[in-house]
């Protein structure tokens, strides 16, 4: 069961990467039917994505949301998911999967490098205010993903000229773009605030304290606040267009290295859930 | 006065105040050596700047619309969770205690292993907690299965039955009773001298599967040690008189004899840690929370599909 969870994960990976070169390809050399293959190809990759959840799931007993590794590899599913209905609702942007594509191939790059080996059902994970704190990472993750990608529509819209680079000019306008991030950015925000309280209410239930200083913890309240920091901005100054979306990119590094990175390097309650009443 | 005033309600200091807060809540996480004052002396003007600002924009309002509520809502409770907050620091105290299965203690800080507040001389709520059985079963792997307790409260005349479990605290008056990582064995010994006897449960951590610990009444150093929570027995050094060494695996029943008297095994328990928190600012934090999320949904709930859903 696990060589064949393995099998699919890096088929997924061979498909995310060939879809984020065809999305890049067909986007530059204007040609349409090799960015629709690489559009298609996100379909195949989801699949993919989803069998490997779904195989890990029937053989561990539990959903994707224990280990590090099934954390992120849900994180990933989500975040695929999030960008495919954001781009199949709003007209004009699956041409922002020539930047979501690259940054979800990342993303599930950092899969593999966390220990795959799986867990068992322990009692701390049996509780709803856990599966709702992931769950709302993920789609925390998701609409910043998105949020993400538009504002590298702004920036690329106000710095390269469209008239000699053609396949800018497919690109949403960057109005449009900058206020589509904002909505994400407004979404993500909830999200986070969600994740945020229910990870304090589980913490609660689990060791008597709703804020413990854990580093997972506070890099998220940073992510929040500099989240937070933009709507402030926005509403209150006015802030919007190029100098907006180079804060988002600088909000999307921070999210990234609380999300992925973290955990990775930091003794964290977040990394050691295997660890917890083992 | 008046620049003072004004520069207290201006929104931007609400962003320098935000900025500022970052660098320190990322120390803080990484040394854990900021003393709170340091967070008190910060919330102080965060507060006052939210309070004026507030205030100076409910004076604006000329119509109350949802969205004006949502607005005032979220910007309030961050009011409400920041006192949360100052309370729980305040108020909070968590004591420690290892209890074997069929034993009970007093919330009084002489009956636990640790107690640590930040204010005040707590002396406890005198009411008694008695561990009725411990629950703990295994998947094949080793990662616990199951894990809860049966404990029963007893406060003045009245008892009560409750399940304490991993994810399931329970909530008795002020305090909150809450199941800790940790568990393992507890040997139980009697300790025999011409002085007298004394006996007790020396706990040993399943992740640590060992524990040293000083014999009372000999007042030898030993060291307790198991290998898997399902032995029936444990293995024992004492540090004797003159660098003497007693190396032993005891069932229960046995007997070592010392020099000064003797160290009899009567029983092997299995125990668990268990945390006792009073904090009385959690409620009030968890209502921010709550009208923060309400406040912000209805506020930018316009964004989606409001007149503003095409921005």
């Amino acid at each position: 069961m696990a060589e064949f969870e393995k099998t699919l994960l890096f088929a997924s990976i061979i498909i995310c990467a060939v879809s984020s070169v065809l999305h890049i390809v067909g986007w530059i050399f204007n040609k349409e039917s090799i960015f629709r293959s690489g559009r298609a190809l996100i379909w195949l990759f989801f699949v993919l994505n989803t069998a490997t959840i779904a195989v890990r799931w029937r053989y561990a007993g539990h959903g994707p949301y224990i280990t590090i590794y099934e954390v992120l590899m849900s994180h990933v599913w989500i975040a695929t998911l999030f960008f495919l209905i954001i781009s199949s609702k709003w007209k004009g942007l699956k041409v922002i999967g020539v930047f979501a594509m690259p940054i979800i191939f990342l993303s599930i790059g950092a899969v593999t490098m966390a220990p795959a080996e799986a867990s068992k059902l322990t009692p701390a994970y049996r509780s709803i205010w856990l599966i709702m704190h992931v769950l709302f990472a993920k789609l925390a993750y998701g609409s910043i993903l998105v949020a993400t990608a538009l504002s590298l529509t702004v920036i690329l819209r106000a710095y390269i000229n469209n008239e000699r680079h053609t396949y800018i000019g497919h690109l949403p306008e960057a109005e449009r773009a900058d206020i589509l991030s904002y909505k994400m950015i407004v979404a993500s925000l909830f999200f986070a605030s969600i994740m945020i309280i229910t990870g304090s209410i589980w913490a609660n239930q689990l060791w008597g304290k709703y804020w413990g200083w854990d580093p997972i913890e506070v890099w998220s309240l940073v992510t929040w606040i500099i989240y937070g920091l933009y709507l402030h901005l926005r509403i209150t100054f006015k802030f919007k267009g190029v100098k907006a979306a180079f804060y988002v990119m600088f909000a999307f590094i921070v999210s990234v290295f609380s999300f992925f990175i973290m955990p990775f390097f930091m003794t964290t309650v977040h990394n050691s859930f295997m660890k917890f009443i083992e | 006065m008046l620049m003072i005033y004004s520069l207290l309600k201006s929104r931007k200091l609400t962003v320098v105040l935000f900025i500022a807060f970052l660098p320190l809540i990322i120390i803080e996480a990484e040394t854990r050596s900021l003393p709170g004052y340091i967070f008190i002396g910060f919330a102080v003007p965060l507060i006052v700047n939210l309070l004026l600002c507030l205030l100076d924009h409910l004076k604006r309002i000329e119509k109350w619309t949802v969205y004006r509520i949502g607005f005032v809502l979220f910007h309030a409770s961050f009011l409400v969770m920041i006192t949360g907050g100052i309370l729980t620091f305040f108020t909070y105290r968590i004591a420690y205690i290892e209890i074997a299965e069929g034993n009970g203690f007093t919330d009084q800080p002489q009956y636990y292993n640790g107690w640590r507040q930040k204010f005040g001389e707590h002396t406890g709520t005198g009411i008694k907690i008695f561990v009725k059985k411990i629950v703990l079963e295994f998947w094949d792997n080793g990662q616990v299965k199951d894990f809860y307790n049966e404990i029963i409260i007893l406060d003045d005349d009245k008892t009560t039955d409750a399940r304490l479990k991993v994810n399931g605290s329970i909530k008795y008056k002020s305090l909150l009773i809450n199941m800790a990582r940790f568990y393992g064995l507890a040997p139980y010994f009697t300790v025999n001298t011409r002085e007298g006897n004394k006996s007790g449960h020396v706990t040993i951590r399943s992740d640590e599967k060992s524990s040293e610990f000083i014999i009372p009444l000999l007042g030898h150093k030993a060291f307790a040690y198991f290998e898997d929570i399902n032995d029936t027995g444990i293995k024992i050094t004492i540090l004797g008189d003159r660098g003497k060494i007693f190396k032993k695996s005891m069932k229960v029943g046995d007997i070592i004899k010392l020099e000064k008297g003797t160290l009899e095994l009567k029983k092997i328990d299995i125990w668990n840690g268990l945390t006792v928190v009073r904090d009385s600012g959690k409620g009030i934090t968890y209502i921010g929370f709550i009208i923060f999320l309400v406040g912000l949904a209805i506020y930018y709930i316009r964004v989606f599909i409001g007149k503003e859903k095409n921005g």
